[in-house]
C-alpha cells in the first residue's frame, strides 16, 4: 500500500478511534443500572440507579402542592418484594392510584441505607392503554431532569 | 368504506408483488412490455394507496366509530384539524402513510424517468415494490396493524379521543415530514441498487437522485426540528431534546444523510468515494427502516413507543434482508467501483469533506451505540442498564465542536492540494474574528469552556462564510459592473447549489448557538406560591397575580396570571395553565413563555389548588433558544435554494448525460 494511502488510513483510524474511545468511556461513566424491585432490594444501598415496578394500589400519599409524594412499588413476578419510594419532582400526568388501571413505574435515584428509595426522576406507563389510545406519547409520559 | 379501504390494501399487496417480479421478467426475457407494465403497476400502486388513504380519511371525517382506529384516536369533541391528522396518530395509520408516500414517490420517480435511465429503472421499480410489499403485508395480515379493522357490534357511541399532548400543530407536521424524509431516501437507495445490479456505476444514479436526496434531507431536518419545538412548547418538561430512542432514530438517518449529501459532491467532482457513497445510502435507508421500527417495537422504552406490538421481529427481519442483499451486491461489484482519482493531500477540500463524513457517521454510530447498549448489555452480561442524556451530551458536545471547525475550514481550502500559504491567506480574517470572540467572552466573564469554544467557533465559521459571499460578490462586481448588492444576488442565483449549501451552514451554526446558550446558561427555579408571592430566577422575578378556574365538556382548567419583571422593569405577562381531562382522567400542563432573541422565560404551573389558590411553579430562563428555531428555518431555506431549478444547470446535466451515454458509461 502506498505511503499516501497509509497516511490517510492512519488519519481515518485516528479520527474513528478518538470518537470510539470517547463513546466507550462515556458509556461506562454514564450508564445507569436498571433493576427490578427484587434485584434492587437484593443489591442493597446504591446511588443513581433505576428501579422498575408496579404501583402498589392504596399506598400513594400526596403531600401538599409541590411536596414530595410517597408510594410503594412491587415486583409483579414476586409480589412480596416491595419498595417504599419518596419522589421529589414533577409527577408524570399518567400517574394515579386506581385499582382499575395498573401503573408501571420506573424511578431513578438512590436506594438508601434504610431500604427506602429517594427518587428524583420518574416515568409512569399504563400498559392497558397502549393498543387503543397508544399514540406518539400516550400511556407513557416522563419527566426529565436535565 | 372500511371494506373498500381494506380491499385497496389487498390490491396494493398484489400489485406490489407483481411490481417486484415483472421488471425482472422483462429484463430476463428482453421483452419491453413487462417493464412497461411494471411502470403501470407503480402508478396503480400509488392509485390504490391513495384510495386506501382516502377511505381512512373518510372514516375519520364521518366519525365512523365502528372503525377501531377511528374509535381509538378521535372523539366527537375533537376539532376537524386534529381529526384529520389522527390519520398518523397510531401504528396502523402511520404505516398506511408510509405506503401512501412510497406509492406517490415511486410513481413520480417512474414518471421522471420515463425517457431515461431505461436500464436501471426495472430494478428501481422492483426494489421500491419490495418495500411496498413489506408494508402492505404488515397492514393486511398483522393483528393490530389494520387501519380498517371493524369493531364487532358497531363500535362505541363516542371515540376515546386524541391524547391532548398531540393537539398541537407540531403534531400534524412532525410525523408527516419525518416520513416524507424517510420515504424520500428510498428513491436514491433504489437507484443505487439498480446501478449496482446493472453495473452502470458512473455517477449518473447520483445525479438523477440528487434532488430526491436533498428534498428528503430537508424534510428530515424539518421533522427533527419541529419535533424538538413540539417537545419544547407542548410536552412541557422544559427541554427540546432528550436523546430519547425515537428522537435518536430520526436523528441518525439525518446524520448519515447529511454525510451522503456531502460525499456525493466528491464523487461528482472528483470521481472518488464511490464505494463509500453506496455504503452511506444503504446505511441511511436502513436507518429509516430502523427508525420506523423503533417507534413500534417496544424494544426500547420511550415516550414515543406505540407499545409492545408483534411487528418488531418483522422489521428486524426486513432490515436484515436489506443489509444482506445490498452489501452482498456491493461486494460483488467492488472491482468496478475503483476511483479514478486519489486523495492527494491531507490539507485539501476532499480531505475536509472526508473528515466531515467520518465525523457525521461517527456521530451516528455513537448515537446508535447509546441506543443499542442497553439491549447489548443485557444480552451479554444479563444486567439491565439505561443510557440517558448525560452520555449523549458528554460525547456529542466535543464531536460537534470539531464538526463546527471543519464546517468553517472546508470552504477555505482549495481542491486537491492546498498550500499552507494560500490556506493562511483565506484563513486569516475568520480565524482572527474567532480569536477575538474568545478573548472578548473571557474578558466579559464567561468561564464555561465548551460555551466559549462554541461561540468562538461560531464566529469563525460565520465570518468564513461571510468572506465567501463577500469575495464572490466583489469579483462578480469587478466582472459585470453591477453594484455590490446586485452582484451578490446574481452570484447566489447563478450558484444556487454552493450558496444554498453555505446558507445551510449558517443555519446550522445559528442552531448550535441556540443549543449552546440554552444548555450552558440555563437557569431554573421552583417554588410554591400563594397569590401575591414572587418567584425569582436570575434577574427575573415573576409575581403570582391571579387564578381563574373554569370547566368545559372536555376538561377542567386552571389558568394563572403572572407578571414578569426583569431588574424591576416590566417584561410581560404569562398565563401558565393546568388542565384535567375528564374522559382520559388525566392532567396536563400547558406552559407559557415570553420569547425573545436573547432568551425565553419558560413558565410551568405544575400543580394548583382550586380552593386555596396555592400553586407549584417551575420557571426556566433559556438563553438564546430562539436561535434554534431560526437556525432551523435558515437550514431549510438554504436547502430549498440549493435545489431550486436552474436552467443552466439542467442543460449542463443533459449534455453530460448525452456524453456519458455515448461512452456507455451509464
Amino acid at each position: 500500500m502506498g505511503s499516501k494511502k497509509l497516511k490517510f488510513l492512519i488519519g481515518g483510524l485516528v479520527v474513528v478511534g478518538a470518537i470510539a474511545s470517547l463513546a466507550f468511556f462515556a458509556i461506562r461513566e454514564n450508564m445507569v443500572y436498571y433493576y427490578t424491585v427484587t434485584e434492587a432490594l437484593a443489591n442493597g444501598e446504591a446511588v443513581n440507579v433505576r428501579v422498575a415496578g408496579d404501583l402498589l394500589n392504596g399506598t400513594l400519599e400526596k403531600g401538599g402542592i409541590g411536596d414530595p409524594i410517597r408510594f410503594e412499588i412491587y415486583d409483579k413476578a414476586v409480589p412480596e418484594s416491595t419498595l417504599y419510594v419518596e419522589f421529589t419532582g414533577v409527577v408524570p400526568d399518567s400517574f394515579k392510584d386506581d385499582p382499575a388501571t395498573p401503573i408501571e413505574v420506573v424511578v431513578e435515584g438512590d436506594l438508601l441505607k434504610d431500604g427506602t428509595f429517594a427518587a428524583d426522576f420518574m416515568m409512569a406507563k399504563c400498559p392497558t392503554k397502549y393498543e387503543r389510545t397508544g399514540a406518539d406519547a400516550t400511556g407513557e409520559t416522563s419527566t426529565s431532569n436535565n | 368504506m372500511n371494506q373498500v379501504g381494506y380491499t385497496a390494501l389487498l390490491l396494493g399487496l398484489m400489485i406490489a408483488a407483481y411490481g417486484v417480479v415483472a421488471p425482472l421478467i422483462g429484463v430476463r426475457t428482453g421483452r419491453r412490455e413487462w417493464i412497461k407494465s411494471a411502470e403501470n403497476a407503480t402508478y396503480a400502486f400509488a392509485g390504490v394507496a391513495i384510495v386506501a388513504s382516502a377511505a381512512l380519511f373518510y372514516a375519520l371525517i364521518t366519525r365512523d366509530f365502528s372503525n377501531e382506529y377511528v374509535a381509538s384516536y378521535t372523539s366527537r369533541e375533537l376539532s376537524w384539524f386534529y381529526t384529520v391528522s389522527a390519520f398518523w396518530a397510531g401504528n396502523s395509520g402511520s404505516m398506511l402513510l408510509w405506503v401512501l408516500l412510497l406509492g406517490v414517490f415511486a410513481a413520480i420517480a417512474v414518471y421522471q424517468n420515463r425517457h431515461k435511465n431505461r436500464e436501471i429503472l426495472p430494478y428501481v421499480i422492483s426494489v421500491l415494490m419490495v418495500v411496498g410489499l413489506f408494508f402492505t403485508i404488515l397492514l393486511t395480515t398483522s393483528a393490530g396493524s389494520n387501519p380498517f379493522a371493524v369493531i364487532p357490534g358497531g363500535g362505541p357511541a363516542n371515540g376515546e379521543g386524541l391524547n391532548p399532548m398531540l393537539e398541537n400543530p407540531g403534531m400534524v407536521i412532525h410525523p408527516v415530514t419525518l416520513y416524507l424524509g424517510y420515504v424520500g431516501f428510498s428513491i436514491p437507495f433504489a437507484f443505487a441498487m439498480g446501478a449496482l445490479i446493472t453495473k452502470r456505476l458512473g455517477d449518473f444514479w447520483i445525479r438523477s437522485t440528487r434532488r430526491w436526496t436533498i428534498i428528503a434531507w430537508i424534510f428530515l431536518t424539518i421533522g427533527n426540528i419541529v419535533g424538538a419545538w413540539w417537545a419544547y412548547v407542548t410536552l412541557g418538561w422544559g427541554g427540546y431534546w432528550a436523546w430519547d430512542p425515537v428522537e435518536n432514530a430520526s436523528f441518525m438517518p439525518w446524520l448519515t444523510g447529511t454525510a451522503f449529501l456531502h460525499s456525493v459532491m466528491i464523487q461528482e467532482k472528483k470521481d472518488m468515494l464511490k464505494v463509500w457513497n453506496i455504503i452511506l445510502i444503504i446505511l441511511t435507508f436502513c436507518l429509516t427502516i430502523f427508525g420506523t421500527f423503533l417507534t413500534r417495537s417496544g424494544v426500547i422504552s420511550s415516550v414515543h413507543s406505540f407499545g409492545q406490538s408483534s411487528l418488531g421481529p418483522f422489521f428486524i427481519g426486513f432490515l436484515g434482508l436489506i443489509l444482506v442483499f445490498s452489501l452482498n451486491l456491493l461486494f460483488s461489484r467492488l472491482d468496478l467501483l475503483k476511483s479514478r482519482n486519489e486523495l492527494d493531500s491531507f490539507v485539501s477540500r476532499e480531505s475536509s469533506f472526508l473528515l466531515n463524513n467520518l465525523i457525521l457517521v461517527g456521530m451516528a454510530f455513537t448515537v446508535l451505540w447509546g441506543v443499542l447498549f442497553p439491549i447489548i448489555s443485557e444480552a451479554v452480561t444479563g444486567n439491565k442498564v439505561t443510557v440517558g442524556p448525560p452520555f449523549f451530551d458528554q460525547v456529542m458536545a466535543p464531536i460537534g465542536l470539531v464538526l463546527m471547525f471543519v464546517t468553517g475550514i472546508c470552504p477555505l481550502i482549495a481542491w486537491r492540494r492546498a498550500t499552507l500559504a494560500n490556506l493562511g491567506k483565506n484563513f486569516m480574517y475568520p480565524a482572527a474574528v474567532g480569536a477575538i470572540a474568545a478573548v472578548l467572552l473571557v474578558a466579559l466573564g464567561m468561564r464555561h469552556v465548551y460555551a466559549i469554544i462554541s461561540f468562538s467557533l461560531s464566529a469563525f465559521v460565520l465570518s468564513a462564510i461571510l468572506v465567501e459571499f463577500g469575495r464572490g460578490a466583489w469579483v462578480r462586481r469587478e466582472m459585470s459592473g453591477e453594484n455590490i448588492v446586485r452582484a451578490l444576488g446574481s452570484l447566489v442565483w447563478r450558484n444556487k447549489r454552493r450558496y444554498g449549501g453555505y446558507t445551510v451552514h449558517v443555519g446550522v451554526i445559528l442552531l448550535l448557538i441556540g443549543v449552546t446558550g440554552s444548555y450552558a446558561f440555563k437557569q431554573e427555579a421552583s417554588q410554591n406560591l400563594n397569590k401575591g408571592d414572587t418567584i425569582s430566577v436570575g434577574a427575573y422575578s415573576l409575581t403570582y397575580d391571579s387564578m381563574e378556574t373554569y370547566s368545559t365538556d372536555e376538561k377542567q382548567v386552571g389558568r394563572a396570571t403572572f407578571s414578569v419583571k426583569k431588574d424591576g422593569k416590566d417584561v410581560g405577562v404569562v398565563y401558565p395553565i393546568r388542565e384535567y381531562y375528564f374522559a382520559k382522567d388525566q392532567p396536563w400542563t400547558r406552559i407559557d413563555r415570553i420569547s425573545t432573541l436573547s432568551r425565553d422565560v419558560y413558565v410551568m404551573m405544575l400543580d394548583y389548588s382550586a380552593e386555596t389558590g396555592e400553586v407549584n411553579m417551575q420557571v426556566d430562563i433559556n438563553p438564546l433558544v430562539s436561535w434554534l428555531w431560526i437556525g432551523g428555518i435558515v437550514m431549510v431555506l438554504g436547502g430549498l435554494l440549493a435545489i431550486w431549478p436552474d436552467r443552466r444547470d439542467s442543460l449542463r446535466l443533459a449534455a453530460r448525460y448525452e456524453r456519458q451515454a455515448r461512452l456507455h458509461e451509464i
